[in-house]
């Protein structure tokens, strides 16, 4: 009985995972297509966080963080210079800090034809 | 799939809760029922339980930084322990660690120790009111209500661990069933604040109707029926076993011991729950 309410709890937890994600936009947007890869990222926020990390995958290989060094404070939007890496799938994965002390984590992706 | 950093600090979330209330459950039951409870059949779990709490609240800390970068370097890299420190989460810490402190040295030195362990406790409830959902509401009133709500569950889950042990020692039957009919008077007076202070998060958290069918809903829709649970059961104890050992009855102490074992599975069941709901799941307002 015991595992049975743990498993069942646990799984319910995997299908919940909002993870205190509360980002109200990206440029590029989640899911969009572009001709150019964008010259910069911007995330906003509906709360002030401290972004800590944000690494970008390309194609499912090459995978570099972003540098944050001019993004010191807390804030609701961020703009992040990026370079191209050529055509194809982007993944852009965040991870920052909320004022209340909650862990926020979150990612997006788009493509560059 | 929840990231394993928030996984594992939502576990270190659950070995929190559990560490408070049982450290303080096990104190308030002790003064609750200070003539029928000797002090040997729960000191030890304010020993046990408190030193555990101070453990875990100093790996909250770190599996945090953790969780910050994506890796278990964070956990011991100073500016991310710093960054974490300086939200509402190192207050919290703060105020867990010294009630934690308390009601060890407070178990430690006795009868003596009493009010120094009792006053850990308050601490350590309080540091739960300084950060997660309520806190965010930004209403002392709220933090009041989640306090009581804290407090009367901590009496609650105290009272399982030292009544069960009476009721498997075959020389304190007489003892278990004074102590569980104490206890079932009592929970008239406590379980209506800890279903009460409930009701008003819950409705302060969900806001409107719609919110229930969002996760945070959902889940706390499955903790408010595990609690229905756990009530039904102690209203069994309550009206049939408690009863039962009083008469002397042959083996009703072994039925109360074995329903006790499943009001902690089900007490683990609202723990997970509710770590699930202040990690993992944003709540929707």
């Amino acid at each position: 009985m015991r595992w049975f309410l743990y498993t069942t709890v646990l799984l319910a937890w995997t299908g919940l995972a909002a993870a205190h994600s509360k980002m109200d936009e990206t440029m590029p947007a989640d899911g969009a297509t572009l001709d150019d890869a964008p010259q910069e990222l911007v995330l906003r926020f509906d709360q002030s966080i401290r972004l800590v990390t944000v690494k970008i995958t390309h194609a499912d290989e090459h995978s570099e963080p972003l540098k944050l060094d001019e993004q010191a404070g807390f804030g609701t939007e961020f703009k992040l210079p990026m370079t191209s890496m050529g055509t194809g799938r982007y993944e852009v994965e965040w991870r920052g800090l909320g004022e209340d002390g909650h862990i926020m984590t979150g990612r997006f992706g788009f493509d560059v034809q | 799939m929840v990231d394993v950093w928030t996984g594992l600090l939502a576990l270190n979330t659950l070995g929190l809760y559990a560490s408070a209330l049982v450290s303080f459950g096990s104190v308030l039951i002790g003064f609750a029922f200070t003539r029928i409870l000797r002090r040997p059949y729960y000191r030890d779990l304010t020993l046990m339980w408190s030193l555990l709490g101070l453990i875990l609240s100093a790996t909250d800390i770190a599996v945090r930084a953790a969780a910050l970068t994506g890796a278990a370097s964070g956990a011991k890299d100073p500016e991310m322990l710093k960054l974490v420190w300086g939200t509402p989460v190192g207050d919290a810490a703060l105020w867990r660690v010294a009630g934690f402190a308390l009601l060890l040295v407070g178990a430690l030195l006795g009868r003596m120790g009493s009010w120094l362990a009792l006053s850990g406790g308050v601490l350590v409830m309080c540091s739960f009111t300084l950060l997660g959902h309520v806190a965010e509401q930004e209403a002392f009133w709220l933090q009041l209500v989640l306090y009581f709500h804290l407090s009367a569950a901590a009496f609650w889950v105290g009272i399982l661990g030292p009544l069960r042990r009476l009721a498997l020692d075959r020389d304190k039957l007489d003892v278990a069933a004074q102590l569980g009919h104490g206890f079932g008077r009592a929970a008239l007076f406590v379980l209506p604040v800890l279903v009460a202070a409930g009701a008003v998060m819950a409705w302060r958290l969900l806001d409107t109707w719609a919110a229930v069918a969002t996760p945070y809903g959902l889940a706390l829709l499955v903790k408010i029926l595990a609690v229905a649970v756990l009530m039904g059961i102690g209203a069994a104890n309550k009206t049939r076993h408690v009863p039962a050992m009083l008469r002397g009855e042959g083996g009703a102490a072994d039925a109360l011991a074995n329903v006790i074992r499943k009001e902690q599975v089900v007490v683990a069941l609202i723990l997970t729950v509710t770590a699930a709901l202040t990690v993992v799941i944003g709540a929707p307002v």
